[in-house]
């Protein structure tokens, strides 16, 4: 319980300081919308109470906004308070303000501290420097501001780059921002949508990187979980921070823009793909620009001092284009690679002239030069300072704050942000002077302090409206009076889905889902799949329908499922959701099942049939194992029995659209009778209980036999399965292995060795099996650990002999081929100069409590062979150390083998192993673990 | 510019052109179109029957057997050998057995009695099912005796040669380098495992196999080759483009590399031939986009008349345009040549290998990725049977001293088949050097004199005035009628006149 407090005491207070949240009783002039979540509650209790609310009831909401005030406001974050009042006053975390100078403007911070009400109209941060005269307060900012910047790097503005912002308008009216914030793209013609959060001008809070930083990791920051985050990648939130921060243009030298790929000419768009804009300090290459062929096209204004004829001189490698005023001046677009010059005469007035420079790179050498020669300008580079990029001289902040000035030290006191209380909330910025005592919660007069109608000057300033004071008056006393309860699960549920707003995209019960404007913006990748493939799914009995480990990876770690889905589940932070998944589970109350009487095995092979394109067709539209379908690309339909609760599981399928409503699903049990009668005698339990329990063995599960018909992916179900072809590291005689217990590897059959071992997922063949099947395949799974070119097996002339080169396969060297076992797992045979090997790998699955599931290697070599120094390397590479459970090779491997030998080569450590031969046979037996072993 | 990535870029063109060349063009409207009228005609004498595929398995045969048994074995591009139980009886109720998996693109499939001898691109292994329930467990590898390590790098396997032997033609590395070992090669590969090169001179095979005891390959048009040929693998031979004769120190056997060719506009086959002994030119070449653009495995009827009446004659199945060909070989003056016709079009797919059933059906199949393919399903299996009615044919072309000798398979009708005006002849032949494919050059057009038709009204001798030794002879009968008065189902053939007999 003691974790659901702290859980419940953030999620209460999901609004965010800063942005335009606002509880029910902020300052907030009448007929400004209020926020999202505000209304939902409103509705909540306009739904809980039907009409005339009684006495006790309007006390109750009294409380309960004051409540909600005092965790925004933080109340106990001065105020000590009694450990059974925690689930009550649970206060909302600041903003973390470590890293601050790498993405906040300090002018802006110092604004914040100065005027908070200005700086964030909707904040929650109170006013501490009340009782100042203005220099004083602008003296103690300056303070406030060193105390917090004084290691930070110089705050830096980055030129918009709207090739990126383009992007970023796509992603952000598809990811699920515009779920809590309005649209920026003027779609909604009727305006702002009522209940979003607005943000403000981010321009002038924000730099790129810091507006972007907080959009990859919004939680790390605002730890509330009120601005969640979308799983954005660095790219994406780079490009929504462009986009963001749109509209404000930074005056340089002149702007340039950068597309990728070939063209045939200037006119010729067809491959052509816009990456960059920015800005430039004249026409040269100095710009970032990719590797390939690429296009810069650089704009601007030439200021002519003298009017008169300007003649302009182009060298390029491989094209370009000089257009002054719109008229091509000088064309070097011809089609033919390499260097070329060019030259052209304009009469020019005096004044600006728009001038654009177009150049195109093809392969190898890459040249641009720009001369002109004109009236008081001898021929020579144009000068920056006849060069800018906008002519109007557009200026990045249009209002420049006005404290900027005549201020430059950093003075004051450095305590400052401690003795004022700063830490108090902030509490991520050590200090080392104690804040001044103040009285606990259970003290305190509601009637004096923060909360008095003329608060003191030493009191924090919250501008409290006299509504909001009132109930925060209210919800004190109630509290100092032990009157309030610990809300139940279902009153938990409601409260987390309303203040994180997860009712923006879910419904519950008829709560919530998605309405009204914003529907236009939930979309999907593949449109065949309708709004199912748009629209978030429900919450309804969502503790009934999901596994309690789904619903867990879901809620806390906003796992996705549905990869058509255009929108994203958020992550909220563990502390603040994770309640919810006990609390569905006690709310919904999931139904249990009696276990399937077939057994294991029949019900293995008839949940084959059925999913399969000759049974009930599952595959023709769903996904398998990732393995594309026929048709749609409907949901994957392997991880369903680990998402999925099995009565659930059969309650949909015995009736899809009674559960779904909007459901694409077909009945495929009509009338409860089955479309495939003669599998398990057409009987609907036992047959829903073998796809079920054949979809539950995962990964071993041996694929539907339709499936390999639309599927380039080897699976690997209950059987080894073994590939030839092209590898990538294990050559173009590789041989890959994929054993069941998921372990995969590969061995080259020209340079006789072992070559790559990596676990999960097997192969890929697309590369072979598509088009011309040019091209090498790589293993699929991970962990791979890639064994060192060279010859595997040497006779050295002496024991500290180096060891060989790789020169490729010797002269007596054989590869003689393979046979399987009875599990089609191959033993290799080769011949490595006189000494015959015969090479099996098994796969050993983990032990309970023991070792993880890992490769056994039994070799059987056989002589004869000339050196009495013969061996076998296992590992070369940085380290290889002797431990307890083997010789641990890097970080990569941990080997066992009996008689190895660490020896140091050519300032590398190798793994050896004697094979001594003559004229006899040895055997070796060697374990491989992936990984490091504490 | 940087030299290196110059070249670099100068071979990746070139690949490009063999892609877009090899097949004619990259883009499937500007193959020659079919002729439904013609392949309906077909029809009446050959009729195509599908097999079809098992879903469960993406079937894209690389070549064939049949067991002893009467199964009908199938290599595919993606590594599996199925047997297939019926394939020569009702299409609808065949067993498709899955025998061997994991294999690297089966180009060469022959059954030796107990164990399955696969060419893979890799090796050429043999094949066991040691404990006989019908799935292999054993790969033994006989021979990887040859260099791999390019994209278009394929490797074709034979049937066995008299001496039980495997012969595998390498492909070149592209279609102009041999980078690695014997690519460019016909090697002949032991049941013991010995690796003996026998030929150079190859570019990009594709298919391989014994006719008349000996062994022969197709090969397609691109450098040093004008046009699609079937070559005969004599043993020392050189097939034509010199970049492999890299290797030939890797052969002592064979002693010093052969002389180069000529090249150039001047390059012509049958001048080089006199020059350089090892030069084999093509037995019969399969003039292009005419016959095919890119022709592949090969079968010999030895049905005894199950198949029609072509007994004895070759029938080469086509990538390209979807089609079977037939070409009837002749050995003049020690030398292989011969005719070719257009046999059968409307295949399903692009073909890659072709068998005969004991039934005498012809079994053709292969696949459409990955080049422009004229059919229109990505997989195909079909078998091509005679509906017992005979067509009226040009059943050989031979050459004669001062002409040809022709015989159809229906008596002729003696004033049409004795009027010079029923017949149009030209002869060409093409530039012999290192550029990509040729047209046709050196044309002339000889005079023509039908006489002595034989009795039985099958047989007549057009004299040809005069031969051209090394040219392509096409003949059009466009007038020749039956004694029934209809008109030849192919009124064309092409003959490749390497030598001319003596008098």
């Amino acid at each position: 319980m003691i974790r659901w407090f702290s859980t419940l005491a953030a999620a209460l207070l999901l609004t965010a300081c800063d942005s335009s949240a606002s509880g029910p009783a902020d300052p907030r002039p009448a007929g400004k919308a209020p926020a999202t979540e505000v209304s939902s509650n409103d509705a909540a209790l306009a739904t809980a109470v039907d009409t005339e609310p009684s006495a006790e009831e309007l006390r109750a909401r009294e409380v309960a906004a004051g409540i909600r005030a005092m965790q925004q406001r933080g109340c106990i974050h001065c105020h000590e308070h009694d450990p059974a009042d925690a689930p009550l006053l649970g206060a909302k975390m600041a903003p973390r303000l470590s890293g601050l100078g790498k993405r906040a403007n300090p002018d802006f911070l110092r604004h914040l501290a100065v005027s908070p009400f200005a700086a964030v109209p909707s904040g929650s941060m109170p006013d501490l420097l009340r009782g100042l005269t203005a220099d004083e307060r602008s003296s103690a900012a300056y303070s406030l501001q060193h105390t917090l910047l004084q290691d930070s790097p110089p705050f830096v503005r980055t030129p918009t780059d709207f090739a990126a912002a383009e992007r970023g308008e796509v992603l952000y009216h598809q990811v699920g921002c515009v779920s809590c914030h309005d649209p920026q793209d003027g779609s909604t013609e009727s305006g702002p949508i009522p209940g979003s959060h607005r943000f403000p001008d981010l321009v002038q809070k924000y730099s790129h990187a810091g507006l972007a930083a907080l959009l990859r990791d919004p939680l790390a920051i605002r730890p509330s979980g009120s601005m969640p985050s979308l799983q954005l990648s660095d790219r994406e939130a780079s490009d929504i921070a462009h986009y963001l921060h749109r509209g404000k243009h930074l005056v340089g030298t002149l702007r340039y823009e950068l597309e990728r790929g070939h063209r045939r000419d200037f006119g010729d768009t067809q491959r052509v793909r816009r990456e960059r804009t920015g800005l430039a300090d004249g026409f040269n290459l100095d710009v970032p620009h990719p590797g390939g062929d690429y296009t810069l096209t650089f704009d601007g204004f030439l200021t002519v001092e003298s009017a008169g004829d300007f003649t302009f001189y182009l060298d390029v490698d491989d094209r370009g284009q000089l257009f002054i005023d719109d008229e091509l001046v000088v064309d070097l677009d011809d089609r033919k690679k390499g260097a070329k010059q060019g030259q052209g005469t304009v009469t020019l007035s005096s004044g600006s002239h728009a001038i654009r420079l177009r150049y195109f790179q093809w392969v190898d050498d890459a040249a641009l030069t720009l001369e002109y020669e004109g009236p008081g300008a001898p021929r020579g580079p144009i000068s920056g300072d006849h060069l800018t990029s906008h002519s109007d001289n557009m200026i990045v902040f249009k209002e420049s704050l006005p404290w900027t000035t005549g201020h430059s030290a950093a003075t004051g006191d450095p305590q400052l942000f401690a003795k004022l209380g700063c830490a108090q909330c902030h509490d991520d910025v050590s200090v080392d002077t104690a804040y001044r005592t103040v009285k606990t919660i259970r003290e305190l007069n509601p009637t004096a302090g923060c909360l008095a109608d003329a608060p003191p000057d030493n009191a924090p300033y919250y501008k409290l409206d006299p509504e909001t004071r009132t109930s925060m008056r209210a919800a004190l006393t109630a509290v100092q009076a032990g009157e309030l309860k610990t809300p139940t699960p279902g009153q938990r549920i409601d409260h987390t889905l309303r203040t994180l707003n997860c009712l923006a995209c879910h419904d519950r019960d008829g709560n919530g889902g998605v309405t009204g404007p914003r529907r236009l913006f939930f979309a999907t990748h593949d449109e065949d799949l309708g709004d199912e493939a748009k629209i978030p799914p429900s919450l309804s009995d969502v503790g009934d329908k999901l596994s309690e480990d789904w619903l867990r990876r879901v809620i806390v770690d906003g796992a996705m499922q549905r990869p058509y889905m255009t929108t994203r589940m958020p992550r909220f932070g563990r502390d603040n959701v994770d309640h919810l998944v006990a609390d569905f589970i006690a709310v919904d109350q999931p139904k249990a099942l009696p276990t399937p009487t077939d057994s294991p095995t029949v019900l293995h092979e008839a949940g084959r049939e059925l999913v399969d394109t000759r049974g009930l067709q599952c595959i023709g539209c769903h996904q398998f194992n990732r393995n594309p379908s026929v048709g749609m690309q409907a949901l994957d339909l392997m991880p369903m029995p680990h998402r999925l609760r099995r009565e659930w599981f059969h309650r949909f399928l015995r009736n899809p659209t009674a559960l779904k409503a909007s459901t694409l699903m077909p009945d495929v049990f009509p009338h409860g009778k089955s479309l495939a009668p003669d599998i398990l005698d057409g009987d609907v339990t036992r047959q829903i209980d073998a796809i079920w329990t054949y979809l539950a063995q995962g990964r071993k599960a041996v694929p539907p036999k339709g499936l390999s018909q639309q599927s380039a992916e080897l699976i690997v179900g209950g059987r080894t399965v073994l590939y030839r072809g092209k590898l990538w590291e294990a050559g173009w005689r590789g041989i890959a292995v994929g054993y069941p217990e998921q372990l995969n590897i590969a061995f080259d059959a020209e340079e006789l060795r072992l070559s790559l071992l990596w676990k999960g997922r097997f192969l890929n063949a697309r590369a072979h099996w598509n088009s011309q099947g040019m091209g090498r395949i790589h293993p699929l799974g991970h962990s791979t650990v890639v064994q060192r070119h060279g010859p595997a097996i040497a006779e050295l002339p002496a024991a500290d002999a180096l060891w060989p080169e790789d020169e490729g396969r010797q002269s007596e060297d054989r590869f003689d081929g393979y046979t399987f076992d009875k599990e089609r797992r191959p033993t290799f045979r080769y011949r490595v100069g006189g000494v015959t090997v015969s090479d099996y790998f098994q796969d050993v699955p983990a032990t309970e409590g023991g070792d993880a599931a890992h490769l056994k290697r039994t070799l059987h070599f056989s002589g004869p062979s000339t050196s009495a120094h013969t061996f076998m390397r296992l590992w070369v590479g940085q380290s290889v150390q002797e431990t307890d459970a083997g010789y641990q090779c890097d970080d990569q491997l941990l080997v066992r083998v009996a008689g190895g030998q660490i020896r140091e080569s050519r300032g590398e450590q190798e793994l050896l192993v004697p094979v001594p031969l003559f004229d006899g046979e040895v055997d070796v037996t060697v374990d491989y673990f992936w990984g490091k072993r504490p | 510019m940087n030299t290196q990535r110059t070249y670099a870029m100068l071979r990746a063109c070139l690949l490009i052109a063999l892609v877009c060349t090899v097949n004619g063009v990259n883009a499937d409207d500007s193959l020659p179109a079919p002729d439904p009228a013609l392949a309906e005609r077909e029809a009446e004498f050959y009729r195509i029957v599908d097999l079809p595929l098992p879903d469960e398995y993406f079937i894209e045969a690389g070549s064939f057997d049949v067991l002893p048994d009467g199964r009908l074995a199938i290599g595919t591009r993606r590594g599996d050998v199925f047997f297939v139980k019926g394939a020569f009886d009702n299409p609808y109720e065949t067993e498709f057995e899955q025998f061997a998996t994991g294999l690297h693109e089966v180009f060469g499939l022959a059954w030796n009695g107990k164990e399955m001898i696969a060419t893979q691109q890799c090796e050429v292994t043999r094949i066991a099912d040691l404990d006989g329930d019908g799935v292999a467990d054993r790969y033994a590898t006989i021979s990887d005796g040859w260099g791999f390590g390019g994209e278009h790098e394929f490797t074709f396997g034979s049937k066995f040669d008299g001496d039980g032997n495997t012969w595998v033609a390498c492909c070149l590395t592209g279609s102009y380098t041999s980078e690695n070992k014997f690519r460019g090669w016909a090697i002949k590969i032991a049941p013991d495992g010995t690796t003996t090169p026998m030929c150079s001179g190859i570019r990009s095979p594709g298919g391989i196999g014994m006719i008349d005891g000996e062994m022969f390959y197709v090969e397609s048009q691109g450098p040093w080759n004008g046009a699609c040929s079937l070559k005969h693998l004599r043993a020392g031979g050189f097939m034509g483009h010199p970049v492999s004769f890299t290797w030939y120190p890797e052969a002592p056997h064979l002693g010093k590399p052969p002389a180069q060719p000529t090249d150039g506009k001047d390059g012509r086959m049958h001048e080089d031939r006199k020059r350089i002994p090892e030069l084999m030119a093509p037995a019969i070449v399969f003039p292009y986009r005419k016959t095919c653009q890119s022709a592949s495995g090969f079968a010999i009827d030895e049905s005894g008349g199950k198949f029609g009446p072509f007994t004895g004659q070759l029938f080469i199945a086509e990538y390209t345009l979807s089609l079977v060909m037939r070409a009837d070989l002749e050995k003049v003056n020690g030398v292989y040549q011969g005719a070719v016709f257009p046999f059968r079009q409307g295949f399903a797919s692009g073909l890659l290998a072709a068998t005969f059933s004991p039934k005498g059906q012809l079994i053709v199949g292969g696949t459409s990725r990955g080049w422009p393919v004229r059919g229109r399903e990505p997989t195909s299996i079909e078998r091509l049977e005679w509906t017992g009615k005979t067509p009226f044919e040009v059943l050989t072309m031979r050459a004669a001293p001062d002409g040809f000798r022709l015989t159809f398979t229906e008596p002729v009708d003696p004033k049409t088949a004795l009027d010079p005006a029923s017949y149009r002849m030209e002869t060409f032949t093409h530039h012999y050097w290192r550029f990509y494919g040729s047209p046709e050059i050196d044309q002339t057009r000889p005079g023509l004199e039908p006489v002595e038709l034989s009795a039985d009204g099958k047989s007549l001798l057009l004299r040809v005035t005069p031969l051209v030794p090394g040219h392509v002879h096409e003949l059009h009968l466009p007038g020749v009628r039956a004694k029934s008065g209809e008109p030849l189902l192919h009124p064309v053939a092409y003959y490749t006149l390497n030598e001319v007999p003596s008098r």
